[in-house]
């Protein structure tokens, strides 16, 4: 920023940068994961979903053994240097819009789910506009800015998905049984569909040269990610747990029924309390997709201002995400538009890996 | 620009003096001889008001006019042999620049000019009359030392160095305003001060150029990054202890002549929430305390709305047994619910600003009006309703838990906003405000140090005060260059089990 005079200050901590990758995975999906999972490999699901975690571990490999060659350059650098100028910036730029798909379709998800339970007087259109202006003013700071909302909304999150512990008093254990019932092919199929769900570690590829201690890379993502696993397996163990493998995919957001099983005195409704503060961890991926998005297209356009990209980008994104409707179509939206992305990104970094490994790294 | 007295023409001394002081001051100037035979003419100048004049018959005019029993006619280096020989003064100096000599004048000392002699003796007379030392008003603490700063900034320093014993301890000197010319200076521990933040605090305070700082909280605004915030952006205290304290975390503390606050640099978020007791109360108690202000702050930003959200939109939310009483409390209101909160919270405000400055006699009757008759009165003509007054209340008295008046000011404007974007857009719009405090408060910096920042290490200072011994660093939060602060000193004595 241009009022920071303190150089070492606008690196990030090593608590920051990892859970920026953390808070960049786990988002508002979390709440309908188990959903497409459990409807894949039924009561095997949180083993889909333990496999499925490969993807995000891949990636913070590839990014380990990528920043180790090239500390201080992100991936739109190399990107650039090793497929060309011209198909280097085509390739940053279809990354750009995974990005802004990503934000979009966040806002989109979190708007239906608002309205459906919280605040169905308000009009889609009316809590995207104002989701958007607060995402920008977010995005449009520093990178600090956003490590810092990661770790505040981290410490959130384990508490609210910590919170349906006491659904495990309710539940049934046949719910899950037979382990490995469903067949292995089930389980293999429910982990392609889990590990769409572990989109987002890519964001490392773009912040790993803002870290300040570059040696603590490896370990604090490796733990961040595991931490993601963690969480991902329980939350869909509990879903299946409490409500069993066939009401689960009858619900959009299942594991907010799990919610429900949690009473608290006086609050009337634990989903609500629930709802709300989960609000400020779909903010927070939203603006980290935003950051990033704006960050690769400013990638682009060397001399144009932060602000004046966030103004161009703020009508595509209001407008991405009215587009995709309501949850059902936004989901049909996703199912095919998800998986070509992380195609893309898994070719995108390997490919970059494979040219530095025998391209040689920044000595050559 | 050095520029010497003139030849050693007492007469035309005078008056070069008289000329740089401004010829409306209320200076003195009295003619003296000085010597046996043939007596010199010498001359002493003071300004009138804030030089110890006892000290000044005694001690210069005494020994000077009485006990000079030799001719001190064309004596070498005369100014030095009277310092030595005659004035019985132990802070005494030999000056021949004519902005020095004005510029100590102005400062309460006394000149004594010789004819012939182009150097002025500089005696320390300083004196008049100050406001004693006493406690604090606005920051008491029921454990702790009882002495606040006054409006002298060489008291002050002399509070502060009295309990730093540290050869580290350094003071830094500087001017500002052109008109007022203010001594300001900076106090540091300089093997512990972040030598980055100290240089961009000199150079700000170096920069500025304006007729006059009267207070610290307008030196505050001269420095400060972020003029549109309505967060504090330095730590202000009328505490010795508390600066004290700041400065051995790593911070800089600069003192104003004229007013009793000091500065300290860089201020942080959390550190606002902080109070005096906290370290010497013991550490469950004060941790508790520290929780439940941190909760209080919470609460004012978002209960009001929270409670407009409950009756407006999602009634649902509220227990049933709850349900009754609130709706037939509202039965017969007229105002909406935004409008009767709002209504409320600005006459509290009204109150608060209104009670802020009058005599302590008037206040009184402030407060049984604004409160007990407009209180009951607002209930019984139907405006508002009992349980909207009871959220205003809680949500007032929550104002007085944040220790810090600045912050208190702070977290209490944000409610208004708060409170219109709940009224737009339901829980909503507390999501929305909560998101933008944080980024925004993320966002902001003191002196290039981020204001609101999480380190691992400074948790046990921060929501919680962890034992005092456990905290063997320097908060990681603000730079430093020594980052220990103590060594585990306890396991010396502790039996091992």
């Amino acid at each position: 920023m241009e009022g920071s005079t303190n150089k070492k200050q606008s690196y990030l901590t090593v608590n920051q940068f990892a859970l920026i990758i953390f808070g960049s995975i786990v988002g508002v999906g979390i709440l309908s994961l188990p959903n497409g999972v459990v409807k894949v490999a039924h009561q095997d699901g949180w083993i889909s979903t333990l496999v499925g975690g490969i993807y995000p571990l891949y990636v913070v490999v590839i990014a380990r053994y990528i920043s180790k060659e090239f500390p201080n350059d992100s991936i739109l650098i190399l990107s650039k240097k090793y497929f060309g100028r011209f198909l280097g910036s085509i390739f940053n730029l279809v990354f750009a819009t995974y990005f802004i798909y990503t934000a979009s379709t966040i806002a989109s998800f979190y708007s239906n789910l608002m309205r459906n339970y919280v605040v169905e007087f308000l009009t889609p259109i009316k809590i995207i506009v104002i989701i958007f202006i607060c995402i920008m003013y977010a995005a449009s700071r520093d990178l600090k800015v956003i490590g810092i909302i990661s770790e505040i909304s981290f410490y959130l999150t384990i508490i609210l998905l910590l919170s349906p512990i006491v659904a495990l008093r309710v539940a049934s254990i046949s719910n899950i049984y037979p382990v490995f019932g469903s067949g292995l092919s089930s389980i293999a199929k429910g982990s392609v569909k889990s590990s769409f769900a572990y989109a987002g570690a890519e964001i490392i590829l773009l912040i790993y040269p803002f870290l300040k201690e570059k040696k603590k890379m490896l370990v604090s993502s490796l733990i961040s990610v595991a931490l993601v696993i963690v969480l991902y397996v329980w939350s869909v163990f509990i879903t299946t747990y409490y409500l069993g493998p066939d009401i689960v995919s009858k619900n959009f957001w299942s594991l907010l029924l799990v919610m429900g099983s949690v009473t608290i005195t006086v609050v009337n409704n634990y989903k609500y309390i629930f709802m709300f503060l989960w609000s400020l961890i779909a903010f927070k991926s939203m603006s980290i997709n935003g950051y990033a998005s704006i960050h690769i297209l400013k990638d682009f356009t060397k001399k144009m201002d932060i602000k004046k990209i966030c103004f161009l980008i703020y009508p595509l994104l209001v407008y991405l995400a009215f587009k995709y409707g309501n949850e059902i179509s936004r989901q049909s939206i996703s199912d095919i538009v998800l998986p070509c992305y992380i195609i893309f990104n898994l070719l995108y970094m390997t490919v970059i890996a494979v040219f530095i490994f025998f391209k040689g790294g920044a000595k050559a | 620009m050095v520029i010497a007295m003139e030849n050693g023409d007492l007469y035309g001394n005078i008056e070069l003096i008289t000329n740089a002081l401004g010829t409306q001051g209320s200076m003195v100037v009295k003619h003296i001889y000085i010597g046996m035979d043939q007596p010199l003419d010498a001359a002493i100048i003071y300004v009138n008001g804030i030089t110890n004049k006892d000290i000044v018959d005694r001690d210069i005019l005494n020994p000077l006019m009485l006990h000079t029993r030799e001719n001190l006619n064309g004596k070498e280096n005369i100014g030095e042999y009277l310092c030595k020989r005659y004035i019985s003064m132990s802070n005494t100096l030999v000056e021949s620049d004519l902005n020095a000599v004005v510029n100590y004048l102005k400062r309460g000392k006394t000149a004594v000019l010789i004819n012939g002699a182009t150097e002025v003796i500089i005696v320390d007379t300083t004196g008049g009359v100050q406001r004693a030392i006493m406690e604090p008003m606005n920051e008491t603490a029921a454990k702790g030392p009882r002495d606040g700063f006054v409006e002298n900034l060489e008291v002050n320093l002399s509070l502060i160095r009295r309990k730093v014993k540290d050869n580290h301890l350094s003071i830094e000197m500087f001017n500002i305003g052109s008109r007022l010319q203010s001594d300001v200076a900076l106090v540091y521990i300089n093997n512990i001060v972040d030598k980055q933040v100290l240089e961009e605090l000199k150079n700000r305070i170096k920069a500025i150029d304006l007729d006059s700082v009267l207070s610290a909280g307008k030196l505050e605004q001269y420095i400060e990054d972020y003029a549109y915030t309505v967060f504090p952006q330095a730590y202000s205290t009328e505490r010795p202890d508390r600066a004290i304290g700041n400065m051995l975390e790593g911070r800089i503390v600069v003192l104003i002549e004229g007013t009793p606050m000091v500065l300290t640099y860089p201020a942080i978020f959390m550190q606002f929430f902080q109070a005096v007791e906290d370290y010497t109360e013991r550490t469950v108690i004060s941790s508790f305390v520290r929780l439940l202000r941190i909760f209080a702050a919470v609460l004012v930003i978002t209960l009001p709305s929270f409670y407009l959200t409950l009756i407006k939109f999602n009634v649902e939310l509220i227990p049933a047994k709850f349900v009754t009483p609130i709706v037939q409390s509202r039965v017969g209101i007229a105002l909406t619910p935004f409008l009767e909160i709002l209504a409320m919270e600005i006459i509290v405000e009204f109150l608060r600003e209104g009670g802020l400055r009058l005599p302590t006699k008037i206040a009184q009757t402030l407060s049984l009006v604004g409160g007990i008759i407009i209180g009951d009165t607002a209930i019984q003509s139907k405006m508002v309703s009992p349980t909207t007054l009871l959220v205003v209340g809680v949500t007032v008295i929550s104002t007085f838990l944040i220790p810090n008046y600045d912050m208190s000011l702070a977290i209490r404007i944000l409610r208004f906003p708060m409170l219109v974007l709940t009224n737009i857009m339901g829980i909503f719009g507390i999501a929305i405000g909560w998101f933008l405090i944080l980024v925004h408060l993320s966002s902001l910096d003191s002196l290039g140090v981020p204001y609101f920042e999480f380190h691992k290490s400074d948790l046990k200072d921060t929501f919680i005060r962890a034992p005092l011994w456990k905290m063997n660093k320097r908060p990681e939060g603000i730079p430093n260059q020594d980052s220990i602060r103590q060594t585990d000193s306890r396991n010396k004595f502790k039996k091992k089990r």
